[in-house]
């Protein structure tokens, strides 16, 4: 089963961007026919390090908003494999997706491959909707995310 | 030479705060402050917006104990409204609330303060956080982990989710329990009291080698608040309002709503954080009536918990106070947060239990009957008064908030000072003093997102001035 964790706060503008692209996600999962489970909340808490370690979780995909400037050349979907590291974790609001897979592996001995996903974002004023440049990667961000899943999760034809 | 130290910024509380610590001219601390440095200003922008939409406005105040602004704010909604909930209703809010007491103080214990009680007050700070408790302690960090969990799951069945669930309402709660549901969370509660049994074997085991940060982090005379059931037992939700003083009397024993009677407000041009003080001891120094809230608090004033776990572990609280006086040292803080989590893994269990808990009459209609409003309830860190004025229609004309980590402000400056008096020596800083220092700070589990009813970064700097002013030396962490 793929784990997808979408986070972000849907009433700070284009930092809601995480949680539309978990959905995306979930839904381009189902159409492959995959094993899929999404989880969406305001910010990434130790207890998913729980869920990370479950013996059914095979992969986690992790969705966020990254900030750019608003001039950014190149705002579109990123995809990025995670890895483990030994920083500092912290707890309350900033805790990373590499902390809580290291949570998962030391706490649970279990290291699921997981990548992160972002959508680029540029306002987070106080307002429930996204950007011009948010809502642009999120409609562009169905083929990149069919080409991962596919080249991950569904087994190659004969 | 006089100098001031500044801690900037505090780690491992919510919230961002700073510490100054002033030394006089032969290098003794003569004071300390704690600077919570961020406004937000909700108490101004909540007029002209509906009662009604107060739980969800108030409850962004904080990620980390929404649940307490949702009750409080309910609450007062429920008095505009001149509405008693359903007993289901109420049940159900409580329900809520204990399971916010357990996530809220595990994340306390176990993530914020239990690296300084197991790898020790000054190791070194690369592992002296929750990774090297992970490290050298594994079961320990999964407790924590699992129980902060249980009580998340609790939040969420309830209110659909774990953080800002939209659920608590005026007039009662939205949605009811279902039986699967309560029995889910029934299937988490052997778990969680095996671990909150382990947690307390680890904290009685870390006494003997804390005995002099018992006997200096906080560990002063003072006034205590909260609220007791009718009858003065342990109370989480509603109840009288009681103050003791540091030998055990009584002072009052009051309708919560009548709190301005007895509650003041100071401000001071340091800090955005006010200083709520018990009128009557004032006398002209507000600071004389200083008091203390939350967990340390509750227990003191409580005559009883009501629960057999809670009971048996209140007995031996109170040996560590004079005989029929309070316990006064705050590191004492971390032994109420464990008792008032069995405490609320017991209740759930009772409520649970009732069979009238999946009733599915959860809500009480009206419109508005009352133009002001004070819902009281306790927050993990202490007693929470929101007071709504409203006109006709219900819309705010008035809105004061009192938090929990406000009314600990006197106290948390005195500890710091009291801890710096002890631990700063030749004008210089360590940085196992300065964690020290924020222990201090940690014992009170401040909110300060709550106390300024505003959301930082978690880190605290101190700041060491010379009596002229000039600062003199200074650590921070990133």
């Amino acid at each position: 089963m793929i784990l997808i964790i979408g986070y972000g706060n849907s009433l700070r503008q284009d930092d809601g961007g995480g949680l539309e692209l978990a959905q995306q996600i979930e839904q381009t999962g189902r159409e492959l026919g995959l094993p899929v489970e999404c989880i969406c909340l305001q910010q990434l808490v130790p207890e998913l390090a729980v869920d990370i370690a479950r013996p059914d979780v095979e992969a986690v995909i992790f969705a966020d908003t990254r900030t750019v400037a608003p001039d950014d050349a190149a705002p579109e979907l990123e995809i990025a494999p995670l890895a483990s590291q030994s920083s500092t974790p912290g707890v309350g609001h900033h805790l990373l997706p590499e902390v809580l897979l290291i949570y998962a592996y030391r706490l649970y001995g279990q290291q699921p491959p997981a990548w992160l996903i972002t959508v680029p974002g540029i306002d987070f004023d106080h307002g429930e909707s996204l950007s011009q440049m948010t809502q642009n990667a999120l409609t562009g961000a169905k083929d990149k995310i069919k080409t991962l899943l596919t080249a991950h999760f569904l087994p190659v034809p004969a | 030479m006089a100098r001031t130290v500044t801690i900037d910024p505090v780690t491992r509380i919510e919230g961002h705060a700073k510490i100054t610590v002033h030394l006089d001219d032969n290098g003794k601390v003569s004071n300390a402050r704690f600077h919570v440095v961020e406004f937000r200003g909700f108490e101004k922008f909540c007029v002209g917006r509906s009662f009604w939409e107060m739980p969800g406005i108030t409850a962004r105040i904080c990620g980390i104990c929404p649940v307490s602004h949702l009750l409080a704010s309910s609450k007062t909604g429920d008095a505009i409204l001149g509405v008693k909930i359903p007993p289901t209703a109420e049940r159900l809010r409580r329900l809520m609330n204990w399971g916010q007491i357990v996530q809220s103080h595990a994340l306390s214990f176990f993530h914020l303060s239990g690296p300084d009680l197991l790898l020790g007050m000054e190791s070194d700070p690369v592992t002296r956080n929750i990774m090297g408790l992970i490290d050298k302690f594994p079961e320990v960090a999964r407790n924590g982990i699992r129980l902060r969990k249980f009580g998340q799951d609790i939040i969420r069945i309830l209110g659909g989710q774990s953080v800002h669930p939209a659920w608590t309402i005026p007039g009662g709660v939205r949605e009811p329990l279902s039986p699967d549901d309560r029995n889910t969370i029934k299937r988490g509660l052997p778990e969680a009291f095996d671990i909150v049994e382990l947690a307390l074997d680890m904290l009685k085991d870390a006494f003997d080698g804390n005995t002099k940060e018992i006997e200096t982090y906080g560990n002063f005379p003072s006034l205590y608040a909260g609220l007791v059931t009718a009858d003065g037992g342990l109370e989480h939700y509603d109840g009288k309002f009681r103050i003791m003083d540091s030998d055990g009397r009584i002072l009052e024993d009051m309708p919560p709503e009548e709190y301005r009677n007895v509650i003041g407000e100071a401000v001071e041009p340091w800090s955005y954080l006010k200083f709520p003080y018990y009128k009557p001891y004032a006398n002209g120094n507000y600071a004389d009536g200083m008091y203390r809230v939350g967990p340390l608090a509750r227990v003191n004033i409580c005559d009883f918990a009501g629960t057999p776990l809670a009971d048996r572990e209140l007995r031996q609280f109170r040996r560590l106070g004079e005989r029929g006086k309070p316990v006064t040292s705050s590191f004492h803080y971390h032994y109420a947060r464990l008792i008032e989590i069995l405490f609320a893994l017991e209740k759930i269990e009772e409520t649970l239990d009732n069979p009238d808990i999946t009733d599915h009459h959860v809500r009480s209609n009206a419109s508005v009957n009352q133009l002001v409003g004070v819902g009281v309830t306790e927050a993990p860190r202490g007693t929470l008064f929101h007071e709504y004025h409203v006109d006709e229609d219900g819309i705010l004309t008035n809105v004061n908030l009192i938090v929990a980590t406000g009314q600990n402000n006197l106290a948390m400056n005195q500890t710091v000072t009291q801890i710096a008096q002890n631990y700063v020596t030749g004008g210089k800083l360590s940085e196992g003093i300065l964690n020290r220092i924020e222990h201090g700070i940690r014992a009170f589990d401040p909110c300060l997102s709550c106390s300024t009813h505003a959301v930082g970064q978690m880190p605290l700097q101190v700041q060491l001035f010379a009596a002229n002013g000039e600062m003199v030396d200074q650590q921070a962490r990133d």
